[in-house]
């Protein structure tokens, strides 16, 4: 048997250990909440024929219930856990889901690139699926060694969600199997389609896995199906439906595909810097660009999916909600402005960069400057803090801590205004890119640019009247209902743009062949700071996100009482996301690492016997 | 295409793109309760 075989079979056995020691412990889990149940509830006969299961109200905690084992720091341990198997989660769910769209294309076009491409997607998942279920069974592992008051509490209410995810997860992992490891043999005509249905059943079960594990987290942010003691009403659907349950499942959703294409968009680009050949350059080059628009597809509308989960958790809890973006957690958002702001950049640079493949480009690159321009000036208002960090002597000279002109531009209208630019711009990039290799063929070429021009124009005249108008002269409740006509404006210049460049190009001849591989190194660069920064943005979000539970382990139900019930600094919080940033990328190397070395063969020569 | 034209087309499409926007902020602000100018 060859390495590759070997290798194959070998994370085949180890990831069906690792699963089976999932599915154990799930089950264990179910099992030991049960037996906490029966001890913390009783049953209590309603009349002759029927019994109602009557709940603990959620426990009350002292320091004492909180093991310390070998000296570790149970939050810390659990944080570091959970966010790496949520990184990991978030690229295994995304990936199937445009794998499962290229294979898609490829059938409908019958170019067969578009098969290789979904085929060596799904390659890199497998070794990244594997570590997805070892850190589930540590993040696992820690909540019942550090925090069992919890997880029996969490496990009692969702005992039938956590026995379905168990099988589900199971069924996944079947079906995966499936998927990667009959690809080459389910080809052509009808086995193709039950290929095809293979991939949209991983699909539906992994997103399906995803909506349970956001109704736990959920629950503890937005607690329903229980009294104000905590004491559960039996009903596990009120209990998933939370009210927050469906914002997070939006954003989570949109914002996994994003990452998903920019970790693989990470990958083309360490495969493209490794390339020996032209026709591998060219390869790679090609995997990167589709990775790439898949993330800018995916993030054009994610800060619109973020902005309707904080207009959420403001609705729930405007205590909450203050605590997330006016209290400590607001200078965080600086850094995800920042953050952001590093995405848009990057992506439109790595857009610019291969305008290069077509020799029509010339025609646009001229552009390039002016977006830039405003690119930048976007994200300079995006990250300008409203409450500035001053000194004494400072706060004096300026008056107070707010700039008389420039203070504005630290609350929501400004931002909303900066960033449905920055989406327009980055469309804009998207629109010279479609073009660049492009010659329109109809008699009305250049009445329909007008026409584009004048929709652009109309379209960002009127996000800056509305961020200006009702940023400046209104009260907060303009301020708010303004950023959805914005948003809408934003929308409509896409769709609009989109249609019409359709109608423009129908026909239309090409300058010349795409010349994949012609782009610089330093544009691989780019996708490499979208895969880190998307990376570093998740974990400070999902602290933030976290953290706006302040002292509760369940919001208003159940307190958490350990030593640790304390919001960490920014500072520790940013050093504690950056180190688990660092052992994510590591083990992302070693998945890319491992996707390289199952192609690779060794022919010893005189080892074996003839 | 003449110059006159070009402008022509342009202000034209602004004036059709930008009443459009501004039909739909009304209805929005609307639909919110609100009108699109502030009233204390």
């Amino acid at each position: 048997m060859d390495r590759t075989g070997s290798l194959k079979i070998m994370s085949k056995k180890t990831l069906f250990r690792l699963m089976a020691a999932f599915f154990a412990l799930a089950v264990m889990s179910c099992a030991a909440s049960d037996q906490f149940s029966v001890q913390a509830a009783t049953e209590v006969a309603t009349d002759s024929t029927q019994t109602a299961k009557v709940y603990a109200p959620a426990p009350k905690l002292t320091a004492a219930d909180y093991p310390t084992i070998a000296g570790v720091n149970g939050r810390l341990a659990v944080w570091i856990f959970a966010q790496l198997h949520l990184w990991f989660a978030a690229f295994v769910l995304a990936v199937p889901i445009f794998v499962f769209i290229i294979e898609a294309v490829g059938m409908r076009t019958r170019d067969k690139r578009y098969d290789d491409m979904a085929y060596e997607f799904i390659k890199v998942t497998i070794t990244a699926y594997s570590l997805t279920a070892i850190l589930g069974g540590l993040l696992l592992f820690s909540l019942i060694l550090f925090y069992p008051h919890l997880l029996i509490y969490l496990s009692t209410i969702f005992s039938e969600s956590m026995f379905y995810y168990a099988l589900l997860f199971f069924a996944e992992s079947a079906v995966l199997y499936l998927y990667y490891y009959g690809w080459h043999w389910l080809q052509g005509g009808l086995r193709k389609w039950v290929h095809l249905t293979l991939g949209l059943t991983l699909n539906a079960v992994g997103t399906t896995l995803m909506l349970l594990a956001n109704a736990w987290l959920t629950f503890m942010m937005s607690p329903n199906g229980v009294d104000a003691a905590g004491v559960f009403s039996g009903d596990s659907w009120a209990a998933i439906h939370n009210f927050l349950w469906n914002p997070i499942n939006i954003h989570r959703f949109v914002a996994n595909i994003a990452y998903g294409g920019s970790i693989v968009g990470a990958y083309a680009a360490f495969k493209f810097l490794t390339a020996r050949t032209s026709q591998q350059k060219a390869h790679y080059d090609w995997m990167g660009y589709n990775a790439n628009f898949i993330a800018i597809c995916a993030l054009l509308p994610l800060p619109f999916a973020g902005y309707y989960l904080a207009a959420e958790i403001y609705a729930y809890s405007q205590q909450m909600g203050i605590t997330l973006m006016g209290g400590i957690f607001a200078w965080l958002f600086i850094i995800q402005a920042v953050l952001i702001g590093t995405l848009f950049l990057s992506a439109n640079y790595y857009l610019w960069c291969g305008m290069g493949r077509s020799d029509g480009a010339r025609r646009y690159t001229k552009y390039i400057k002016y977006i830039a321009i405003v690119l930048v000036g976007a994200f300079l208002v995006w990250f300008t803090p409203h409450t500035l960090v001053l000194t004494n002597s400072e706060l004096k000279s300026l008056g107070g801590p707010h700039h008389s002109i420039l203070g504005p531009l630290g609350i929501m209208p400004a931002k909303n205004t900066a960033v449905n630019v920055m989406i327009i711009f980055t469309f804009l990039s998207f629109l010279f890119y479609r073009r660049s290799n492009k010659i329109a063929i109809v008699g009305w070429e250049k009445t329909g640019n007008i026409i584009q021009i004048a929709l652009f124009t109309a379209g960002i005249a009127n996000i800056l009247f509305l961020g200006i108008y009702h940023g400046y002269f209104t009260n907060t409740v303009y301020k708010v209902a303004a950023s959805i006509p914005q948003v809408m404006t934003t929308f409509v210049v896409i769709v609009g743009a989109l249609v019409l460049d359709g109608f423009i190009y129908r026909g239309a001849k090409d300058v010349g062949p795409l010349n994949w591989g012609r782009i610089p190194d330093r544009a691989q660069y780019a996708l490499f700071l979208l895969a880190v920064a998307f990376t570093w943005l998740m974990g400070l979000m999902g602290y933030i996100r976290s953290g706006i539970r302040q002292h509760w382990h369940v919001v208003d139900i159940m307190r958490d009482a350990s030593p640790d019930a304390y919001t960490p600094t920014l500072g520790y919080a940013a050093n504690v996301v950056s180190v688990a940033a660092i052992i994510f990328l590591a083990m992302v190397i070693f998945v890319f690492w491992i996707a390289q070395v199952s192609g690779s063969k060794t022919l010893p020569a005189g080892y074996w016997k003839e | 295409m003449s110059l006159k034209d070009k402008v022509l087309a342009f202000s034209l499409a602004l004036a059709l793109c930008g009443g459009g926007f501004l039909v739909m902020d009304v209805g929005l602000m609307k639909m919110q309760g609100l009108s699109l100018v502030f009233h204390k």
